[in-house]
């Protein structure tokens, strides 16, 4: 394939608009794994800092702990959502790309 | 099941390989040092008793035979420098989130995060949530585009619209860099844990280390690196499994009593659940979270493992494998952290004069024995070895690649030497790093190698994750700057950590460290980050116009895989 015949296909509407989605949704992803991350640094820094921490009267298992176990999951169910949402991106992709060809 | 039927004929073809894991037999039964005797004893015997785990060898020597089988099939299949390199992309998603997994879960994982739950209670939870996270950001941000551009080196993709020479020079010095810092500690690290752990001398347990790696990267390559690594994956989750039900079976699997336990059993002033036991100040927490979500995606170790599946699809396929597997370790290793704190401390048979014997990195190692008796604690040593040897395979091959991929095939022959001459210099590289790790192991022994672990992973985060990251997301990068923000995510790190406390104070023996931070990754990447932006706005050359130029190219490239096509 030439550069001219890829550069044509940049020009495809439908096909940027599938690379625009995918991109939107791997940085919405990554943002939002970020953001609550930080904010478990941040509970856990507050928490180690302040004389009476957020979150830790009373009972044995702290915010700090439930925070870790929401984090670790959120990554966990971000990638299982995102992988299949790429592939079904590639597919339309494929089917776009075919058309194209043709 | 056609690859183990084969692999099993292998092992009964290929003697003259097996010949390694008689010469290993004969090194671990010979009789001990009365130094290694010194260290620790795990047979459950009082100290300075020495006595052979007979479990721990039967195992240890059955993944030898099992992974030296591996090699000599795979070495009969490795005829290409793509073959040899990344298995020629036929190593399927789960297979190598399998792999992916291995190189996670090191002897650092396990060891490491486990004695640090059992030294500072909660912070250990970085260690165990931080390379998860850090996966799902190479998922997001990274591995597509990386697989669908590059062929065999994460410096394929920077190289892609950059000059070719001083970007695979300054790429492949880095990766070596790296490469070489991690397998020191990796060696060192081995030499004193099977010293500990199988009452061998630490010269021969270095030996031995780097014989077994040699021979399964310079002749298995990548096929038999992974298979190692997913042998080992697979084994270490199961000892990891029984070790988190035999703690859960001890609080009659109920968490909370677990925790109430560990903590009563903690300290007196802290509850073992509050943060900032491990990381005190709010920069070095900050600074080493940076570190594990961003380390993994410029590690190149790691990275190469994305040019071993057949596409961009399989490539995120394997890192959905990869968080399954390191979240769910990750959190077994963090509940048998805090239980090994209320198991450990009521067992006085694993302290001698108030400390644990041989180090809270013992901790796990105590454990498995408390759990599981004798076989278990043999079967648990043998996979940690197992572990080390794994890891260092694979951080073998990536220096090897950058030797010969980058160093001999582009910036000396400029890209025109013939396969079978880059497989040999492939090879080549190979034994010599295979060597080198060998002498850096038997040097730095008793050195204290805790800073160079916190360096491969800042300088991976700060050197390489940058300009990767800008070169495939921003079109304005140039050569120029590529070059000036490697050099400084570099150099930075190490002119900081070297002026820290892990080496100004640890290893120099100075009272107070010039720079207070252990973990500079808060300044090391943003620096990184603004060089490679300044030295790239500010070149007005005609190179590095075209350079911008062909950015629209690469996008399409890289994000629909039509280099493919």
């Amino acid at each position: 394939m030439t550069e001219k015949e890829v550069l044509a296909q940049l020009n495809n509407k439908a096909l940027s608009q599938l690379v625009k989605r995918k991109k939107t949704w791997g940085w919405g992803s990554a943002l939002l794994l970020a953001t609550a991350f930080a904010g478990m640094t941040i509970l856990n820094i507050l928490n180690a800092t302040l004389a009476e921490p957020i979150g830790q009267s009373g009972s044995s298992i702290t915010l700090g702990f439930i925070s870790m176990i929401c984090v670790a999951l959120l990554a966990i169910v971000l990638t299982c959502i995102y992988t299949f949402k790429a592939d079904e991106f590639s597919k339309q992709e494929s089917t776009i790309r075919e058309e194209v060809e043709k | 099941m056609k690859l183990l039927t084969s692999v099993c004929l292998s092992v009964l073809r290929g003697l003259p390989a097996i010949t390694g894991s008689i010469a290993l037999a004969t090194l671990l039964l010979s009789p001990h040092s009365a130094h290694a005797a010194d260290v620790v004893t795990f047979s459950g015997a009082p100290q300075g008793e020495d006595k052979l785990n007979i479990s721990a060898i039967l195992t240890f020597l059955l993944f030898v035979l099992f992974t030296l089988g591996i090699t000599v099939f795979a070495a009969r299949r490795t005829n290409s420098t793509s073959d040899y390199l990344t298995a020629s992309g036929k190593i399927s998603g789960v297979q190598n989130g399998l792999a992916l997994a291995g190189d996670f879960m090191s002897a650092a994982a396990i060891l490491g995060s486990v004695s640090i739950a059992y030294a500072y209670g909660f912070d250990a939870v970085l260690l165990t949530v931080g390379p998860v996270v850090g996966i799902a950001m190479l998922l997001f941000l990274v591995v597509e585009r990386l697989r669908n551009l590059g062929k065999y080196t994460f410096t394929d993709v920077l190289a892609f619209r950059l000059q070719q020479r001083p970007i695979r020079i300054v790429a492949a010095t880095s990766t070596l860099i790296i490469s070489l810092c991690y397998l020191t500690a990796q060696m060192v690290g081995a030499g004193a844990l099977v010293e500990a752990l199988f009452h061998i001398p630490y010269q021969y347990a270095v030996i031995v280390t780097g014989v077994l790696m040699i021979l399964y990267v310079a002749l298995g390559g990548m096929l038999a690196t992974t298979w190692v690594q997913i042998t080992k994956a697979v084994l270490l989750m199961v000892g990891t499994f029984v070790l988190f039900i035999g703690v859960l079976y001890a609080f009659d699997f109920d968490l909370n009593a677990l925790i109430v336990a560990s903590d009563d059993a903690f300290d007196a002033e802290k509850s073992v659940l509050s943060p900032g036991n491990f990381v005190s100040d709010p920069i070095s927490a900050f600074s080493l979270s940076l570190a594990f979500i961003f380390g993994p995606a410029g590690l190149p170790h790691i990275l190469m493992r994305f040019f071993t599946v057949p596409d961009a699809s399989e490539a995120r396929r394997s890192l959905l494998v990869t968080v399954l597997c390191v979240g769910i370790f990750g959190i077994m290793i963090l509940i048998v952290g805090i239980g090994s704190i209320a198991l450990l401390k009521q067992n006085p048979q694993f302290f001698s004069d108030g400390q644990m014997i041989g180090g809270t990195n013992m901790a796990a190692i105590h454990l498995s024995e408390l759990i599981g008796g004798n076989v278990f604690l043999g079967f648990f040593s043998a996979v940690v070895f197992a572990t080390i040897l794994a890891v260092v395979s694979g951080l073998t091959l990536s220096a090897a690649s950058a030797i010969s991929h980058d160093l001999f095939v582009h910036a000396v022959r400029k890209g025109k030497a013939t396969d079978k001459e880059e497989l040999h210099v492939s090879r080549f590289a190979s034994l010599s790093i295979g060597a080198l790790a060998v002498l850096f192991g038997l040097l730095f022994e008793g050195q204290n190698v805790g800073a160079l672990t916190t360096l491969v992973m800042t300088m991976a985060a700060s050197a390489n994750f940058p300009v990767l990251f800008l070169a495939m997301n921003w079109g304005g990068l140039t050569t120029r700057g590529a070059v000036a923000g490697c050099l400084t995510g570099l150099f930075f790190t190490l002119i900081l950590i070297i002026l820290g406390p892990l080496v100004w104070v640890a290893v120099f023996g100075f009272d107070t460290p010039v720079i207070p931070y252990s973990y500079p990754t808060l300044f090391t990447i943003p620096s990184a980050f603004v060089m490679a932006w300044l030295a790239s706005i500010t070149d007005k050359s005609p190179a590095a116009q075209q350079e911008r130029q062909a950015y629209a190219n690469q996008f399409l490239l890289s994000e629909i895989g039509l280099s493919k096509a």
